[in-house]
C-alpha cells in the first residue's frame, strides 16, 4: 500500500536526522574554551613555580553580567589573566588588561571593545559576522567608547577621543550636521556681506577652487568646484559691497596705503611685532592657531578694507575673535601698509591672475541666479552670513547614533572596502564624496591620523542609553556673563578668546576667575598698559591692546571687586617676617625643594615656570603661600609639583620669595 | 483515493530527499554560524593601517601600536618630564642646561641595566631624594597617582628598549663595515 511505503521512507529519512542530532552535542564536550582554560592552567602552574601569585582556575564558563548596562560578557572565559598584573607579558588570550580607572568585573568588556559578549568561540566573539552589527573595535578606536559615557569632558586617558572631538569642533562640523554634545555658537566663517569690497576678484576664484593653496591649514574645506562654478559663484559674491568703502576705491587714502614710504612700512612692522599679532596669526609655521596666516594677505585683501577692519572688526563680522585694538590712525595705517608691502604671494603669476579675473562673468541676472543656486546648494550659508540670502537648517544628516549605525543603512557605493562601520567612516573622512558623485560634503584634507581620530570621536556617538549611575558628572560651567561696562570691555578686546573666567572661554591664557585675589591692582593696571611675557618659553603673548585709562580702571575695579576668591587670604603674614625665616625659606627653596630647577631668581635657574624676581610687586603674599602649599588647587593640570610642604615651610618659602627685589631695581639679584 | 496514491508514488522519494536534506541543513546550521571574514584576514583595515602608520624604521620596538599604558605614559611624560629629561629621555630637555646637576639620561646603558622598576617608581614618587640625589628632581607622588606613575614607567621602559634596539642595530651595521 502506498501509505505504508510513505512511512518506510519517512522512517529512513528520520534516521540520519536523529543521528545528526544525537552527535551534534558531542561538539560541546570539547569546546574551544575548555582547551584554552587548560592551557591557562598550565601557564598558571609555570608562573606559580616561578613564584608569581597566579593560580589555576576551575574549568567552566565565566561571565560578567550587568543588567543595568545590559551586558552578558563571556570574554573572561578565555581571557583569564585580565586582572592578574603578573601576566602583563603573557601571550594572548591570557595577558592582563592595562590598568584603567574602571572596575573590569563590573562593566565587562563589550561596553568599550564591542564584539559579541555572549559568544563562546573566538570567531563569534571577535569577528565580523553576517547580520552582526557590532564587531570588535580595532584597538586604536577603543577610546571612542569612552565618549559614550564621558559626554561632557574627555577623560585624561582618552587622547584619541579628545583629539577627534577637537577636530570636529575646529572643523565646524556642527554648521551642517546636528551632533549631540556640540553646540553651534555663532558663525563659523566670516560674514560675506561686504566681500566685494574686501578681496581681489582673482583671489576669490582661486580661493573658492583651492582654499588649501592659499592657506595650508584652511578652515574652509575644498568643495571641489569646477573653474566655471567658482567663477560664477565669485561673480555673485562680488556683488555684495560696502558702499562707504567702495567710495574710497582709488582715493588718496588707498594710494597712500599702497605707496607708503619705507620709513612708514618699517614703523608698521615694528608696531605689528609689538601688537603681537603673531599670538593668533601664525607666520611661517610659528605662532598661534586661532586666526589665519597672514603671509599672503597683501595679495588677497584691499587696503581700504584692512584699514576699516582694524578700526572695528565687529562692524564686518559680529562673531569674530579679533580684538578691537585701540590704535592711533598712524599706527593702523602703517600696519596696513606693512601688510600690503611685505605679505605678498610671491608665487602668483600676474598673467594667470589676469586671465582668472577676466574669466569672472558679468553679474547678469542669470549669473546671479546661478551663483545664488550654487551658494545655497553647497550650503555656504551654513557657515557664512550673506545679507538677504536665506539659509535653511538641517542641511546635512544628523549624526546622533552614527557610532552604532547599522551596516545595512550605510551606502557603500562602488567602494571596495570591508563592510564595517569603522571602514565606512574612515573612507568618508578621507574622501567625503567616495560613495556617490551627487554628495556635497567638502574635503577637509584630514591626514590619516586626523581621519582616524575623527572616526574615534564619531564612534562615541552611539546613542546608548547609559544608566545614570554610570554617567560621569561634567565640570563644564555655564558661560561667563558680565553686565555693563566690563561686558563691553570683554567683548571689545575679546578677552575670552585666550583667557577663561570660571572655566568658560579660551585655554591659551590663565583663568581669571580669582585674579583679584592673586594679583595686585597696580600691577594689573601696569600690565594692561604694557604687557610683557611672564614666562620666557611661552610663544603666545598678551597683545598690547591700547586700552583707554577709563577702561583699565573699570577692568581693574571689576577684578578686585568681583573676580575674587574669599578663601585666599590677602596676606600670609601678620607682621613682616624676620630675616631668620627668610634665610630658612631660601635654604628650603634651593636645597630641599630645588625650586631653581624651573624658576629663575636673579637671572639663574630654569625656564619652565615664571621668574620670581619682584614677586612682591605682582602678587599677594596670601596667594603665593596657598600656591606653594598646593598649586593644583588653583590650576589642576599645572606642571608645578605639589611637593607636600608643611605650612611652616610654605610660610618660610613665601617670606623668601617676598624678599626678592625686582631685577634692575638697583639692589641687584637675590644672591 | 486512486489519484492520491498515484501522487504519493510519484513524489514521495523527492519529498523524503528534501526532508533529509532540510533536517541535515538545520542541524548543521544550528551548530555552525557562518563567518563572514576569513580567519587569516586582518580583523580590520583600520587596525592594519594603524600599525603600518606607526611603524618607525629607526626604532625596532615601535613597529607595533603603542599600548594603552604607553600612550598614557607618553602624554604624562610630555607634560611633566620632557622639559628636563628631553624627548627621548636622554637627559637633554630644553631646561636641562639650566640645571646643575644635569638631569639624568633615562636610557643610557647604566640606567637601563641598573635602575630597577621599583627604584624608578620611587624616584618619580618621592623625587631625587629617594636615591640620595639632587632635589632638582621634584616628587610627583602628590600630583600623579600610582596608576599614572605606572603608565610613566611603562613608557620610559619603551624608550629604553628603543634606545637599546637602536644601539644594537648600530652595532650590527658597524660589524658589517
Amino acid at each position: 500500500m502506498a501509505p505504508l511505503r510513505l512511512w518506510i521512507w519517512f522512517g529512513i529519512a528520520s534516521l540520519p536526522t536523529l543521528v545528526a542530532l544525537a552527535v551534534s552535542p558531542v561538539r560541546h564536550v570539547f569546546p574551544e574554551w575548555k582547551t584554552v582554560q587548560k592551557a591557562y592552567n598550565r601557564l598558571a602552574g609555570e608562573r606559580y613555580a616561578m613564584g608569581q601569585d597566579v593560580r589555576p582556575v576551575e574549568v567552566g564558563l565565566r561571565q560578567t553580567w550587568n543588567p543595568r548596562l545590559g551586558i552578558v560578557d563571556r570574554c573572561t572565559t578565555c581571557h583569564l589573566g585580565m586582572e592578574q598584573p603578573a601576566l602583563h607579558d603573557a601571550p594572548q588570550p591570557f595577558r592582563s588588561h592595562p590598568s584603567t580607572p574602571h572596575r573590569l568585573g563590573e562593566i565587562g568588556c563589550t561596553v568599550c571593545h564591542r564584539g559579541q559578549g555572549r559568544a563562546t568561540t573566538t570567531e563569534a566573539a571577535h569577528g565580523a559576522r553576517e547580520h552582526w552589527e557590532s564587531p570588535m573595535l580595532p584597538d586604536y578606536y577603543v577610546s571612542g567608547s569612552c565618549g559614550s559615557c564621558h559626554l561632557g569632558s574627555n577623560p585624561p586617558e582618552a587622547h584619541i577621543l579628545a583629539q577627534g572631538r577637537q577636530i570636529i569642533e575646529r572643523s565646524s562640523c556642527v554648521a551642517c550636521h546636528e551632533i549631540p554634545g556640540f553646540a553651534r555658537s555663532g558663525q563659523a566663517g566670516p560674514d560675506l556681506s561686504a566681500i566685494g569690497s574686501k578681496v581681489r576678484p582673482e583671489w576669490l576664484v582661486k580661493w573658492l577652487r583651492q582654499p588649501f593653496d592659499y592657506l595650508p591649514r584652511s578652515e574652509m574645506p575644498d568643495f571641489h568646484l569646477s573653474e566655471q562654478e567658482a567663477a560664477t559663484l565669485a561673480s555673485f559674491l562680488l556683488t555684495f559691497k560696502d558702499g562707504e568703502l567702495d567710495a574710497l576705491a582709488g582715493s588718496r587714502l588707498e594710494r597712500s596705503l599702497l605707496d607708503a614710504s619705507y620709513e612708514e612700512i618699517e614703523y608698521g612692522e615694528t608696531r605689528y611685532r609689538q601688537l603681537r599679532c603673531i599670538s593668533c596669526h601664525p607666520q611661517e609655521g610659528r605662532g598661534g592657531v586661532l586666526a589665519p596666516d597672514l603671509g599672503k594677505v597683501g595679495s588677497k585683501t584691499k587696503p581700504i578694507w584692512l584699514d576699516a577692519w582694524l578700526r572695528d572688526p565687529r562692524k564686518f563680522f559680529s562673531d569674530t575673535l579679533m580684538p578691537q585694538y585701540g590704535l592711533s590712525e598712524r599706527d593702523r595705517r602703517s600696519v596696513v601698509s606693512f601688510l600690503m608691502a611685505e605679505f605678498v604671494d610671491y608665487d602668483s603669476d600676474p598673467e594667470e591672475d589676469e586671465r582668472i579675473a577676466s574669466s569672472i562673468p558679468e553679474p547678469t541676472d542669470a549669473v546671479i541666479a546661478e551663483g545664488k543656486r550654487l551658494y545655497q546648494s553647497y550650503g555656504c550659508g551654513q557657515c557664512h552670513e550673506l545679507a538677504g540670502v536665506e539659509t535653511r537648517g538641517g542641511f546635512a544628516a544628523g549624526l546622533a547614533g552614527i557610532g552604532r549605525k547599522d551596516i545595512d543603512q550605510l551606502d557603500f557605493g562602488q567602494v571596495d572596502i570591508h563592510r564595517t562601520l569603522v571602514d565606512w567612516l574612515d573612507t568618508k573622512m578621507r574622501t567625503p564624496r567616495a560613495y556617490g558623485e551627487q554628495l556635497k560634503m567638502p574635503d577637509y584634507r584630514f591626514s590619516d591620523e586626523e581621519a582616524r581620530q575623527v572616526v574615534a570621536a564619531l564612534l562615541s556617538l552611539a546613542g546608548d542609553s547609559i544608566p545614570p549611575e554610570y554617567l560621569p558628572a561634567s565640570l563644564d560651567r555655564p558661560a561667563f556673563e558680565a553686565n555693563g561696562p566690563f561686558k563691553r570691555i570683554v567683548e571689545k578686546y575679546q578677552c575670552l578668546t585666550c583667557h577663561s573666567i570660571g572655566g568658560s572661554g579660551g585655554t591659551m591664557a590663565p583663568d581669571l576667575a580669582r585674579e583679584g585675589s592673586i594679583a595686585k591692582p597696580d600691577w594689573i593696571a601696569r600690565y594692561f598698559k604694557l604687557p610683557y611675557t611672564l614666562r620666557p618659553i611661552m610663544t603666545e603673548r598678551m597683545p598690547e591692546l591700547g586700552m583707554t585709562d577709563d577702561e583699565i580702571k573699570t577692568a581693574v575695579n571689576y577684578f578686585t571687586l568681583v573676580l575674587t576668591d574669599d578663601s585666599v587670604p590677602r596676606e600670609a603674614f601678620k607682621s613682616a617676617p624676620d630675616s631668620e625665616t627668610v634665610e630658612a625659606g631660601k635654604r628650603l627653596f634651593y636645597e630641599k625643594y630645588g625650586c631653581q630647577s624651573c624658576h629663575q631668581v636673579g637671572g639663574e635657574g630654569g625656564y619652565v615656570g615664571p621668574p620670581l624676581d619682584g614677586l612682591r610687586d605682582r602678587l599677594y603674599s596670601g596667594f603665593v603661600y596657598e600656591w606653594v602649599l598646593n598649586p593644583q588647587r588653583f590650576i589642576p593640570g599645572t606642571i608645578d609639583p605639589n611637593q607636600g610642604l608643611t605650612q611652616e615651610e610654605a610660610r618660610a618659602v613665601t617670606a623668601f620669595l617676598y624678599s626678592l627685589p625686582a631685577l634692575g631695581g638697583g639692589t641687584g639679584g637675590a644672591d | 483515493m486512486q489519484s492520491s496514491s498515484r501522487d504519493c508514488r510519484c513524489y514521495l522519494p523527492r519529498n523524503v530527499a528534501l526532508m533529509i536534506l532540510a533536517s541535515l541543513l538545520l542541524t548543521i546550521s544550528c551548530n555552525q554560524d557562518r563567518v563572514v571574514t576569513e580567519p587569516d584576514d586582518p580583523p580590520d583595515v583600520g587596525q592594519a593601517r594603524v600599525e603600518t602608520a606607526d611603524a618607525d624604521a629607526t626604532h625596532g620596538d615601535s613597529e607595533r601600536l603603542m599600548s594603552y599604558e604607553e600612550a598614557n605614559g607618553l602624554a604624562i611624560y610630555e607634560r611633566y618630564c620632557m622639559v628636563c629629561h628631553g624627548p627621548e629621555a636622554a637627559g637633554d630637555g630644553f631646561n636641562a642646561f639650566n640645571l646643575d646637576p644635569k638631569p639624568r639620561s633615562l636610557t643610557d646603558e647604566f640606567t637601563r641595566t641598573h635602575l630597577t622598576e621599583e627604584e624608578m617608581t620611587r624616584s618619580i614618587r618621592i623625587g631625587g631624594r629617594s636615591q640620595g640625589k639632587s632635589p632638582l628632581m621634584p616628587p610627583w607622588g602628590q600630583v600623579l597617582n600610582e596608576r599614572q606613575i605606572g603608565y610613566l614607567v611603562t613608557y620610559i621602559q619603551l624608550l629604553q628598549r628603543r634606545t637599546q634596539a637602536a644601539y644594537v642595530s648600530q652595532d650590527g651595521s658597524n660589524e658589517v663595515e
